[in-house]
């Protein structure tokens, strides 16, 4: 086929009907609404989940990871860009990680030295690092439907920049639940359940985003 | 210069963008000789055969990946993005390293198309992998030259089953391209 007839051709192709973005808002919905279903339906919701949020501390516990989720969608609708400049924003995630090791380090100041291993070993370490990756997984496949809609340049870290999104608003559905107040847990156990995703995500990506 | 050739290109992909076909065919074909120029001024031993193998390449994936870019911006640093990476991957795939500069087409040099705009084989080769259908219509569209309307008349499908035949057919195309050079 000469060039000129493929060009013929693809001209006859009309415009495709969604963007990145348009499918984005379409299927995250859905994801997140499986996700916290799933809770619900399973471990539930935390009684007095409001009272809880209003200690600023304990608040941090659902902001910290919905912030990063935020982040990292606003990283990715650029990511599906080629061409677009995503490294400020990209960088700026960085502030969720600097704002947990603030708060461990401010609760571990505040923490009687006697209370601390208690406070980091809380009750549920095991659920907690079940549950994220698992209420994570429906948003990770809805990200990565996007990104494969998208043209990403850099499969392997759109993966993990996926997983760490995927992970962070996982998390924020699972602190829906989660009664372990203390930084000193929160903030190591969700990083881990958080990097397990970013992990997945990444290995996903390598053999997902390529085009 | 420059600058205006750019400016038409975000005109006519606008348009395209909008639904204009007419205005997207001439988008490609604007930014055909230029695509030409990156892969050729990269390729220096690479004969013009196989340098239009990769310019169709490239050609395809901007297509599949047009819904990437936002009316709201140049047409230029995404199309220059998207073709630099599907030139760095066809080269790598072919063997070979190449490096693209991360500018822009500021540099580039239009090519024409070299001997006879060649009957290209890999593009020929995918298209014989395709189901038998979207094969047909594939060829009818870009070979014969056929309409949407007659290919459906001819083979008793509605122009909206014909359209999604040769959506499919080029998705797939891209990814046999993929799969075929690295064997």
């Amino acid at each position: 086929m000469k060039t000129d007839q493929l060009i013929n051709t693809l001209a006859n192709d009309p415009w495709p009907s969604i963007s990145p973005a348009g499918l984005l808002l379409r299927s995250l919905p859905v994801a997140l609404a499986v996700s916290a279903a799933s809770l619900a339906l399973t471990l539930g919701f935390r009684h007095g989940w409001l009272d809880a949020m209003s200690v600023p501390l304990v608040a941090l516990k659902w902001f910290l990871p919905l912030f990063l989720g935020l982040f990292g969608l606003a990283v990715l609708l650029r990511l599906v860009r080629p061409g677009a400049n995503a490294s400020t924003l990209r960088h700026a995630m960085w502030l969720v990680p600097a704002g947990a090791m603030a708060a461990m380090a401010y609760a571990y100041a505040t923490t009687p030295a006697a209370g601390r291993w208690a406070a980091f070993v809380g009750e549920s370490v095991v659920p907690c690092l079940i549950s994220i990756p698992l209420l994570s997984l429906p948003i990770l496949a809805a990200i990565l439907l996007v990104l494969r809609h998208g043209a990403v340049l850099y499969p392997v870290k759109a993966g993990a920049i996926a997983g760490l999104t995927a992970g962070g608003l996982g998390t924020a559905i699972y602190a829906l639940h989660c009664t372990e107040d203390s930084p000193l847990f929160f903030t190591v156990w969700y990083s881990a359940g958080i990097m397990a995703v970013t992990a997945l995500g990444a290995v996903l990506g390598n053999k997902l985003l390529r085009w | 210069m420059m600058l205006d050739r750019q400016a038409e290109w975000t005109k006519l992909l606008r348009a395209g963008n909008a639904g204009d076909a007419r205005s997207y065919a001439l988008f490609l074909q604007a930014i055909t000789p230029v695509l030409r120029g990156v892969v050729r001024a990269r390729g220096a031993g690479l004969g013009p055969e196989e340098g239009e193998d990769i310019l169709q390449e490239v050609l395809l994936a901007v297509h599949l990946k047009r819904h990437t870019w936002r009316p709201q911006d140049p047409v230029a640093p995404w199309l220059y993005a998207i073709t630099r990476h599907k030139v760095v991957d066809a080269f790598r795939r072919r063997g070979r390293r190449v490096f693209v500069p991360l500018e822009d087409f500021a540099e580039v040099i239009a090519a024409p198309p070299g001997v006879d705009p060649t009957e290209r084989g890999d593009m020929e080769r995918m298209i014989a992998l395709l189901e038998p259908r979207a094969a047909a219509v594939v060829r009818a569209i870009g070979i014969d030259g056929e309409s949407v309307a007659e290919i459906g008349a001819r083979l008793e499908m509605s122009e909206g089953a014909v359209r999604v035949m040769l959506h499919r057919g080029l998705k797939k195309l891209s990814e046999l391209r993929e799969r075929f050079v690295e064997i």
